[in-house]
């Protein structure tokens, strides 16, 4: 079954540790940015859109679904001119020194290896889960009245 | 030295080739509430990198003798709607509209584009 970085937002506690730990995993620059209002806080980063605007403004087709239906991009294609940081509707694509496009990419190099993304690997309470949406949904009711981790 | 031929119609302001020159030929200026891109009149290198990079096709490179002056292109920057910060280039986001037509998104619910990528990530908004 496709696994998915899940968010729920109700159990964030604002400690950042998944921006800490994504940093940490790819060379220093956090794909991942936790977002604070008066009353509740979420990690927000890449969603892997079905109809991703990001694949359709890119006109050298450097970003791509890979086999996990999750949203890469190919550096060696890309050229730096920032279309799809401008047509993403979450803000979730940054860009890096020497103009180089940053965004979540589901931890492919872990994932391959069978391990689990670092964010959803590091969140102490559970906010970020890696779960497959069968999964989830079957757990969600239970997981309301059961203490976090 | 070749002639470098710019259509102000179709250059967006984008600076991918700004980024792809390996002399820096092409140069970006930006001022508060707009961006300019100044392009040589011609260019004595032996590699097409701008031309193959540029978006739109905006670019080409002839044969012919330069014009001595440069071609320099103002674009007017777009302004966020929520914290009011010029973000890009309103050509750019023109251009995205357009590539986004067959999508099915480019309707009604294309406002995240009048939005800083940072914006973009609140719900308030």
């Amino acid at each position: 079954m496709k696994r998915l970085l899940l968010i729920r937002a109700e159990r964030c506690i604002r400690c950042r540790a998944c921006e800490v730990a994504c940093a940490r995993e790819h060379g220093g620059q956090s794909r991942i940015t936790v977002v604070e209002t008066e009353c509740i806080a979420w990690p927000v980063s890449c969603r892997h859109c079905k109809v991703a605007p990001c694949i359709h403004v890119c006109y050298r087709e450097a970003i791509r679904y890979d086999e996990r239906d999750m949203v890469i991009i190919d550096e060696n294609l890309c050229t730096g001119c920032g279309l799809c940081e401008l047509a993403c509707p979450f803000g979730a694509i940054t860009m890096v020194e020497k103009q180089k496009p940053s965004k979540c990419d589901g931890c492919q190099h872990l994932v391959l290896d069978g391990k689990t993304p670092i964010c959803a690997l590091t969140c102490p309470s559970g906010a970020i889960v890696y779960e497959s949406i069968e999964a989830y949904e079957k757990q969600t009711r239970i997981s309301f009245f059961s203490p976090v981790r | 030295m070749r002639k470098l031929i710019v259509s102000s119609e179709k250059c967006v302001g984008c600076r991918a080739c700004s980024l792809a020159c390996p002399e820096d030929y092409i140069k970006i200026e930006e001022a508060e509430s707009e961006i300019s891109v100044e392009f040589p009149p011609g260019c004595d290198m032996q590699c097409t990198k701008c031309v193959d990079i540029c978006p739109t096709h905006a670019l080409t490179l002839t044969n012919d003798t330069p014009e001595k002056k440069s071609v320099k292109l103002w674009f007017e920057m777009a302004e966020c709607e929520a914290c009011g910060r010029f973000f890009a280039p309103k050509m750019m986001l023109k251009y995205i509209i357009r590539r986004l037509e067959d999508t099915g998104l480019a309707d009604e619910k294309i406002a995240w584009l009048m939005l800083c990528p940072t914006c973009r990530h609140s719900i308030s908004h």
